[in-house]
């Protein structure tokens, strides 16, 4: 009889334990956010204290399987700056220069500034390049005499391109609402919070975590202009959960949102960063290069 | 036994109205909880700490152009600019999906190049924009938006296509929502023009005082992608 009672609630509580399974299954099923407006993101900034820069820079270059990507993804090289009011108070301006490889290995160009998280100012070019590329340069300039921000995008499409220094130059500009922009990171109080903020990013990001592919994106001359001359500070990993930028207010803006699963640093060096789908994810702060200095090159993305 | 099969049956109903109950009210309480912060409708990630931190998204055209994403990043519409294959009377050549159109473009004279302008509206009062089709490079005429493509010859000087590109009709042109409107460009390099081959883009072509024409901004997408051969 005990035996027997015991048993009876044995399986009453094997019923409950399936019935909470049952709900954490369904639950995950059903309760997505509600708007899942996040991307999988994983970058590097560049540390040391805040200054500001009237240039910033970065080149990027795939190797990837593009026709094995799912027909709706693609995956992104982005560069994000954060605009400057005065000082070192930040705008809540937020400038990304950066382009997508799609599955037909094809590279579009989709420069964009945001004003906190609404989007002011987009521009789109397809085709400006492919998988095969051999490297683009992103760089965005704040023009201080014009008032004008202006997106350049140098596509070496060709080794006779790169060998020769002859890239082909997209562009594109808007007027400009505040006065250049912010490199290194610090730590805010917004609200009751302390807040890490990196305000130069480079990284990538997708519309859809591209895992179980063995692709690699090789981020480099991640630089800002001062003093006439192309600088760059120690680099570290950030991860799309906690990539804050900026902020207005109390409110810090970030990018990204979500973290990106199974990717990893694979070779660094100075002032370059190779991000490959190894199936473990890198940490937040994570060094990747240690040095700071100037970068010296004569090519034209530097001009 | 009737009893465990009747708690069985009530833990289940329990479990899958719970779920669904709360896959029905979550989007509010996620807009519930951005809007305590500055009024928008995008979705707010509540930190360990509450920090509320809001995202900005890389958005491409799969995301410019899908109006449920894109409403809430402040899009209020797009323009699209499009190569009109069908009107083109001279030859194309495909090289494949990634690679721009090849087009043949005459030395000594002008090749006329139709496009389809469309602006896509996501509100039901933005009904047309303004346009400014002018090729001009940056800030002539104190224009301060607009679009450029550049070559770079084997001496280092970088010619801008801009110079040798022209619209008609050109000036400012309204577009109505999802009403093409029919544009042509004209291409004019001399005959010592030193390129063999260039990108052809709807350079210069610009949507005239977003901010001034609506708090909130339009968009470009330049899908024209063509590839110049001279001949």
């Amino acid at each position: 009889m005990i035996v027997k009672r015991g048993r009876e609630n044995f399986n009453l509580i094997n019923s409950g334990i399936i019935a909470l399974l049952t709900f954490i299954m369904l639950s995950t099923i059903l309760v997505r956010p509600a708007s899942a407006q996040q991307q999988p993101y994983v970058g590097g900034y560049l540390s040391g204290s805040v200054r500001t820069t009237n240039r910033a820079l970065f080149s990027f270059r795939y190797s990837a399987p593009a026709s094995l990507l799912p027909s709706s993804a693609w995956l992104g090289s982005v560069l994000s700056v954060a605009g400057v009011s005065s000082g070192t108070t930040p705008s809540g301006w937020i400038y990304q220069n950066g382009a997508a490889l799609f599955k037909n290995n094809s590279v579009t160009w989709a420069p964009q500034t945001y004003f906190g998280s609404q989007l002011i100012y987009y521009y789109l070019a397809p085709n400006v390049g492919s998988g095969n590329s051999i490297v683009f340069f992103g760089r965005v300039d704040y023009l201080s005499d014009s008032y004008v921000i202006l997106y350049r995008l140098y596509a070496y499409n060709s080794w006779a391109q790169y060998d020769n220094d002859a890239p082909t130059i997209y562009a594109c500009w808007h007027e400009a609402w505040d006065s250049g922009f912010l490199v290194g990171s610090r730590s805010v109080s917004l609200g009751q919070r302390v807040c890490h903020v990196r305000h130069f990013q480079f990284g990538v990001e997708s519309n859809q975590a591209i895992t179980g592919l063995d692709w690699r994106v090789t981020i480099s001359n991640t630089a800002y202009y001062y003093d006439n001359q192309w600088r760059y500070l120690p680099g570290y990993s950030l991860r799309g959960d906690t990539a804050v930028i900026t902020w207005i207010e109390n409110t810090p803006f970030g990018v990204g949102g979500l973290s990106y699963p199974g990717v990893n640093k694979e070779y660094t060096s100075s002032y370059s960063v190779t991000w490959r789908w190894i199936g473990t994810t890198i940490g937040d702060n994570v060094l990747l290069w240690s040095d700071e200095g100037t970068i010296s090159n004569s090519r034209k993305p530097f001009q | 036994m009737k009893l465990k099969l009747l708690l069985s049956a009530v833990f289940m109903a329990v479990a899958i109205s719970a779920a669904v109950f709360l896959s029905l009210v979550a989007p509010f309480m996620a807009e519930g909880a951005a809007e305590k912060v500055g009024g928008e409708r995008e979705s707010a990630i509540v930190l360990p700490g509450s920090i509320e931190v809001k995202y900005v998204l890389f958005l491409t055209p799969l995301e410019i152009c899908n109006p449920e994403i894109a409403t809430k990043y402040g899009v209020k519409g797009y323009l699209e600019i499009k190569f009109d294959r069908e009107k083109y009377t001279g030859k194309v050549s495909e090289i494949d999906e990634a690679s721009r159109l090849l087009i043949g473009v005459k030395r000594g004279g002008e090749t006329r190049i139709p496009l389809i302008l469309r602006f896509v509206s996501y509100f039901e009062n933005i009904t047309e924009i303004e346009v400014v089709l002018d090729s001009a490079p940056m800030l002539w005429m104190g224009r301060k938006s607009g679009s450029a493509i550049g070559v770079t010859l084997p001496n280092g000087t970088v010619i801008f296509i801009n110079k040798y590109v022209r619209y008609e009709p050109s000036g400012i042109i309204k577009v109505k929502h999802n009403q093409p409107v029919e544009v042509v460009m004209i291409v004019s390099i001399p005959e010592d023009f030193p390129l063999t081959k260039f990108p052809l883009g709807a350079v210069g072509i610009a949507i005239k005082d977003p901010l001034a024409q609506n708090p909130l901004s339009y968009f470009i997408i330049d899908m024209v992608a063509l590839e110049a051969v001279t001949i």
